[in-house]
């Protein structure tokens, strides 16, 4: 973009009710004031009056705020006028800008406008710098402007892979939030108790199940099973029709079906990359590429998923492509040969744990006994995992410190290599354990410079190698 | 390397804001003068406080404060009896923002908040055209 290049975009008129909203509260006032009257002289005076006068001016407000507020591209930078009361204006350096969203709900449709949102490092955790509403065709426009050359190169991802992603990354609780208040909200607006005929249904089918499952953890189950399936049908939704588009150093990303998401930012802007599988990933061979950003918005953490699922080959093309310039140069460290048993440890432990309590308690709750047995088993299961990830992290744990991080080893449920620059490391924090001693051992945990501070540990490698490559590349800055 | 200080005007701005935050006190304590009487001691006090702030504290914090840019970094000093010196470093700066209050408006002065990653400074009023300067010289 030319240094000289100037424009000048105007708010949608929609975003006369985004001011609204807020101000809306004051329209109680006069109700307060009746009510005060009815208690003390039994009558009420000018309600209806007071709030058309009330509402005209929170109208007005809505109205000159809108037309005060001015979003503006010059000389490289972004200055955005906004307020009334106070107002505010922000210069950005466009190379300062993290992100550009821009999102399309029914909403935006209808009214042929887009909800844009700025992000820099320096926004809040969880929150937009700037968020705005434009017309649709200034919305395209300014992200073209942000996005640069129209010489990229796409990259579509099938509904399956996308489908299997979107199951490998809902949890049940997640089902639960978004279901709890439609459901609630659907009572409410049909004139029935929702949540009573729920349970009713729940019932049913838990009747049908009881010959597999306890009856005391059928119901749960069928709560859980039925959150997930929500979760994962909100979750295909928002990333269906999933796109990447990159080159030139930036990179694009949209999907959606309803709700249309496409948000825009620079290769530079990526504070690490990492390549992610999830049980249900491993159990298919698949991964996916996710990068952390600095002040992502208002989104769960600061990732952006790149490829939502692909093979290990596939997954490997698309990072080279992607970031040619991120790879890594120094032989990774591996694990001590004599340390590997060491990763059994926590596993061993918490199976002797579960053992232990399932044995006392099978024992004295003899009415409990299928329940204790079902929930046994499922702990097994569960640890069983956790050995298999134990193998992993023997196997395939490594860390390399150069100019070019590269760091491999699981986390929770999640295996995970992460890929960053050097320079993006916030703080290296290496712990010796006392059984660390013997084999001059530690662990090491990396944590990235960003807003929310992405981490990963790599455990029981040779002490005095990494503090060589440590030493090598930050004794030099 | 520039210096900006706060011009005298900012007195009056902060005197207006004591005088509308006075007022709110002081019809809050009236409302409620029926409960008990020593309601009005609250009053009392507001009044003399917001003077002390006015008369005492005020100029004595606007003479220490100064805002210092150069190349490498902005400087903030402020502070009347423990002193503060805030330094933000340029490279690590993300973003200027130009705040104004209406009683701000009136006067022609306006503040700034810089944003860091992690860090919002917010500054004293300054001068419309120091605020111009100083945001023409971080850019």
């Amino acid at each position: 973009m030319s240094s000289c290049f100037s424009r000048e975009y105007r708010a949608h008129p929609i975003m006369i009710l985004t001011h609204l909203k807020p101000v809306l509260f004051v329209l109680l006032i006069p109700v307060f004031k009746a009510a005060v009257q009815a208690a003390i002289h039994n009558k009420i005076d000018g309600l209806f009056l007071n709030e058309i006068i009330l509402f005209a001016v929170i109208v007005l407000y809505a109205i000159i705020k809108w037309k005060k507020m001015s979003i503006k591209i010059m000389r490289g930078q972004f200055v955005i006028n906004s307020g009334l009361v106070l107002t505010k204006s922000a210069v950005i350096d466009i190379d300062k800008i993290s992100t550009v969203e821009t999102i399309r709900t029914p909403w935006d449709f209808i009214w042929g406008s887009t909800t844009v949102r700025v992000n820099t490092e320096a926004g809040r955790i969880g929150k937009a710098d700037h968020e705005f509403k434009l017309k649709k065709w200034d919305a395209a426009e300014l992200l073209k402007i942000m996005n640069g050359s129209e010489n990229k190169k796409t990259v579509k991802f099938s509904a399956i892979r996308v489908a299997l992603m979107a199951a490998a990354t809902s949890s049940s609780v997640t089902g639960i939030i978004v279901a709890v208040p439609v459901i609630n909200q659907a009572g409410k607006l049909f004139g029935t108790a929702a949540s009573e005929i729920i349970i009713k249904q729940i019932n049913d089918v838990s009747m049908h199940l009881s010959r597999f499952i306890p009856p005391a953890i059928n119901a749960v189950t069928i709560i859980f099973l039925a959150s997930y399936t929500l979760s994962f049908l909100n979750s295909l939704l928002k990333s269906i029709n999933f796109r990447v588009r990159f080159g030139d150093g930036r990179l694009e990303v949209s999907s959606g079906l309803i709700r249309r998401k496409k948000i825009c930012f620079k290769t530079r802007a990526v504070n690490d990359v990492s390549i992610e599988q999830n049980p249900l990933m491993r159990l298919f061979g698949r991964y996916m590429i996710n990068v952390e950003i600095g002040g992502y918005g208002n989104l769960r953490g600061e990732k952006a998923v790149l490829v939502p699922s692909a093979k290990r080959r596939e997954v490997k093309t698309h990072f080279a492509i992607i970031f040619p310039d991120i790879y890594t140069e120094s032989q990774p460290l591996h694990p001590d040969n004599k340390s590997r048993h060491r990763f059994f440890v926590i596993p061993v432990v918490l199976t002797a744990v579960i053992f232990t309590i399932s044995a006392l308690l099978y024992h004295n709750l003899t009415i409990f006994r299928d329940l204790i047995l079902f929930l046994t088993f499922f702990a097994f299961f569960v640890m069983l995992y956790y050995f298999d990830l134990a193998v992993y992290n023997i196997k395939n744990s490594a860390i390399s410190i150069s100019d070019m991080i590269y760091a491999k080893y699981s986390r929770w449920t999640k295996t995970r290599e992460l890929y960053c620059t050097a320079e993006k490391i916030g703080m290296i924090h290496i712990v010796k354990w006392p059984a660390d001693k013997k084999r001059n051992t530690c662990n090491i945990r990396l944590t990235v410079r960003s807003e929310g501070s992405d981490s990963i540990t790599v455990k029981h490698v040779a002490y005095q190698d990494l503090r060589r490559q440590i030493e090598n590349v930050y004794k030099e800055r | 390397m520039k210096t900006y200080t706060p011009p005298k005007k900012i007195i009056w701005v902060w005197a207006l804001r004591s005088v509308v935050i006075l007022i709110v006190i002081i019809f809050i304590t009236m409302w409620v003068w029926f409960l008990a009487p020593y309601f009005g001691l609250v009053a009392y006090i507001a009044v003399l406080l917001t003077l002390a702030f006015n008369v005492l504290y005020l100029p004595m914090y606007l003479k220490h404060y100064s805002i210092t840019v150069s190349n490498s970094a902005i400087v903030i000093k402020s502070g009347v009896i423990i002193r503060h010196e805030r330094i933000m470093p340029i490279p690590r700066m993300v973003y200027a923002e130009r705040v104004q209050t209406l009683f701000a408006r009136a006067f022609s002065v306006s503040a700034l908040a810089l944003k860091a990653t992690r860090a919002i400074t917010l500054t004293l009023e300054l001068d419309n055209r120091d605020i111009d300067s100083i945001l023409e010289d971080l850019h």
